[in-house]
């Protein structure tokens, strides 16, 4: 076995020890979920123990899932009684709880020659699982496909159709799954070296979950090859939003953000102005559409901001500060978000007012979020 | 023995080590905060003098040095292809040796000049899929075209074929000893060449020139597309200190100790023909040590004496780091039998566990006391 992979004994023995630790009673966790409220995100204490904390937009923390190791994203089931929480990547374990109520039931180990790399999405019906890997024997990107019904199995595998799979997500019409490429081949020896830098190709690939055939392909203008293609939105009429990591020269003023209509050929970038360039530092670390899919969300932990930009002017409008944040999720309003810092604690952004403030919460305050905010029901 | 010496001695043995760090670092954390708080006062004027002082005395010197070495390989080229024999040879690849030493002496710096136009890959691409360069180099020679070597083309043409790691398959790999042929001189000479070439332009772009980048450290600002405060600047640095530590751990030792001596992977170890791989992580090393302490002005603990709010941090830097380099140099190569044989791997094991140490005493006590941010999120890559 590979020196970073998690032995499957290891992974059950954490499982059991691993009652969640629940700090809204149970059926107060459900009413949140039920009444679409909880959130779902990775997180670390000081200490360095990782966990997936469920919380409310308020700042109530529901429940915490123990990790074995640092996680990533989650996908949610449609039905809302699923979610799995993937590693980062390079990541050998996955870890499957009931959302409702943070009550594990089973994880899953990565094949020996793959890894995870840290994002999946489910099928329309629940059944299927669909995760972003990587074969670094070939060096080709994959998406291993798993089976909620028989214990998240591995039954099937489709091609990503690029290098280094991140995000991806089902399209609207249920049989299309749309994945970012970064285009960066690694490999698990050498966990976050990237090897092929001069050579990537990044791209947003569509692809038939059913077959794996691929339906399209986005790229960016060649001059913008380093610009790594890793998190998506998608609205619900099809337009996809991505975002980009880029690894050229700092101080290159890049389009970092873009948006693709269906059957479009070329993306949209969204170009200027400078400033709003500037502050993402080259970096995005995640995207979210707003409740109304006008508004769309991108974080650069590195420049410390949230940027909300809206979708049809491709134009900011509002700028958060906030140290190390991250993970955006969208709340219930346009252009309304909630937020989340490595540094500690969360955030509500209303970017048609302009307003960013902390919430208040001792508990959030007191743990590093991770990438990514996911709801609890989907 | 001082309280600060115990941590020291504690630096040394891995098992106790992450907890005990661990344990002491927070506790420091919760009793020193209000402390530190006050005490942070670092304005741009200190992070400045200390941008201005490490591009004066800790890259320019260091990039000229390579500059020199690469002048000096191609012309050592030059005569090993003019009277090709065991005595050139020898020269060449004592020069080889030295543009390597040079090369590893800057690789931490990671922004500059260094970044454009791909130079950093074009000069040493490493790590990168497994016999690429060797395999890029053998199609090369195979081909034999002459028009491949010229010079607009060969500065585009694929990074593998371009820097040491090539150059390193030309004068140790297959059909290094044999005489070589006219194609083989040529492709060594235009690898030097174009190298020598790179490395004066970095120099320049340094000290002048259109972009000037010693200008651009010293002058942050908000129409600066490098740095809009001097702070950002020191990061940068800061920056190129954790990452250069993590290069050191997480590519050239960990992957070749492998998680124990069953799982040692011996073939991974850096430049393995030449019997360089300590070589390099002791250059790099000192490189990042020079980095910290400074090279006849002040580095980057500078920083953390100034900011008075950790008055122990500055020295348990300084000895963590000699002690680092001295467990580095006392590892009987090569590297890849050190971590198969029993008693020479503990040395291996030693350093690596400093160097995660170290890092971990950056991000928990340098970070917050000279405020440089490390983020949970931000040096990620995700």
């Amino acid at each position: 076995m590979a020196p970073f992979a998690l032995s499957r004994r290891r992974l059950l023995g954490l499982a059991a020890g691993a009652a969640a630790a629940p700090l809204l009673s149970p059926r107060a966790a459900r009413a949140e979920t039920r009444s679409g409220r909880l959130y779902l995100s990775c997180c670390a204490a000081d200490d360095g123990q990782c966990f997936t904390g469920a919380f409310t937009a308020d700042g109530r923390l529901a429940y915490r899932v123990p990790l074995p190791e640092r996680g990533h994203s989650l996908a949610v089931s449609p039905d809302g009684s699923r979610a799995v929480q993937f590693s980062r990547r390079p990541g050998s374990f996955a870890v499957v709880f009931d959302p409702r109520d943070g009550r594990l039931v089973e994880t899953l180990a990565c094949r020996d020659d793959r890894r995870f790399n840290g994002h999946g999405a489910f099928a329309p019906d629940g059944r299927l699982v669909y995760l972003s890997e990587n074969d670094f024997v070939a060096e080709r990107g994959v998406l291993g496909v798993y089976d909620a019904r028989d214990g998240f199995r591995r039954v099937a595998e489709l091609p990503s159709h690029g290098i280094g799979p991140h995000e991806l997500r089902l399209m609207p019409d249920g049989t299309t799954l749309a994945v970012c490429n970064g285009g960066i081949q690694t490999r698990p020896d050498l966990p976050r070296i990237k090897l092929n830098i001069p050579t990537m190709e990044p791209s947003l690939a569509y692809l038939d979950r059913r077959d794996g055939r691929l339906l399209g392909k986005v790229h960016l203008p060649a001059e913008l090859h380093l610009a790594s293609i890793r998190h998506l939105a998608v609205r619900a009429d099809g337009l996809v939003a991505f975002a980009m990591q880029y690894q050229g020269p700092r101080g290159d003023l890049v389009p970092l953000v873009a948006t693709h209509a269906a059957g479009a050929r070329a993306p949209r970038l969204f170009e200027a102005p400078e400033a709003a360039l500037r502050a993402l530092e080259g970096y995005v670390g995640s995207a979210t559409l707003d409740a109304s899919g006008e508004f769309l969300a991108v974080s650069s932990p590195r420049g410390g901001a949230i940027q909300v930009w809206e979708v049809e002017s491709a134009r900011p409008v509002f700028t958060a500060a906030i140290a190390d944040g991250c993970g955006i999720a969208a709340t219930g309003a346009a252009g309304g978000f909630l937020a989340s810092s490595g540094v500690g604690g969360t955030f509500l952004l209303e970017a048609v007012a302009g307003r960013c403030r902390p919430v208040a919460s001792p508990a959030l305050e007191a743990l590093h979020w991770d990438h990514h905010i996911v709801p609890a029901a989907a | 023995m001082s309280r600060s010496l115990q941590t020291l001695r504690r630096l040394a043995l891995p098992a106790a080590l992450a907890a005990a760090l661990l344990a002491g670092l927070q506790a420091a954390r919760a009793t020193e905060a209000p402390v530190s708080l006050a005490a942070v006062a670092l304005g741009e004027a200190d992070y400045q003098r200390v941008n201005d002082a490490l591009v004066q005395h800790h890259v320019v010197p260091r990039y000229q040095v390579m500059a020199a070495a690469m002048a000096a390989l191609d012309a050592a080229a030059g005569r090993y292809c003019a009277a090709p024999g065991a005595g050139t040879l020898a020269a060449l690849r004592a020069a080889d040796e030295a543009a390597v030493d040079a090369w590893m002496g800057v690789q931490h710096l990671h922004f500059g000049p260094v970044e454009l136009f791909m130079r950093s890959y074009r000069l040493y691409f490493w790590p990168q899929g497994r016999g690429r360069i060797a395999q890029a180099t053998g199609e090369l020679l195979a081909a034999a075209d002459p028009a491949s070597l010229e010079e607009q083309h060969f500065r585009n043409a694929s990074t593998a074929i371009q820097g040491l790691p090539a150059l390193e398959v030309l004068l140790y790999g297959e059909g290094a000893e044999e005489t070589p042929s006219a194609f083989r001189c040529a492709l060594l000479t235009r690898i030097a060449c174009n190298m020598k070439a790179m490395a004066a332009d970095i120099v320049e772009e340094w000290q002048g020139g259109k972009i000037d980048f010693a200008r651009t450290v010293a002058e942050p600002g908000p129409d600066n597309p490098y740095f809009e405060s001097a702070e950002e600047a020191t990061l940068a640095f800061f920056q190129s200190l954790y990452n250069g530590l993590e290069l050191i751990s997480d590519a050239r030792l960990k992957p070749v100790a492998g998680a124990s001596i069953e799982k040692a992977k011996p073939a991974l170890a850096e430049s393995r023909a030449p019997g360089r791989s300590l070589r390099n992580v002791v250059v790099n090393l000192e490189a990042l040590q020079g980095l910290y302490e400074g090279e006849g002005g002040p580095g980057l603990g500078d920083l953390a004496v100034r900011s008075g709010a950790d008055p122990k941090l500055e020295p348990l830097l300084r000895k963590a780091f000699r002690l680092t380099v001295e467990t580095a140099k006392g590892i009987e190569p090569p590297l890849a039998e050190a971590v198969v044989d029993p008693k020479r791997r503990k040395a291996v094991d030693k350093l690596l566990t400093q160097l995660v140490a170290i890092k971990q005493i950056l991000r928990s006590r340098f970070s917050p006391a000279t405020g440089l941010p490390i983020g949970f999120n931000a040096m990620d890559g995700d």
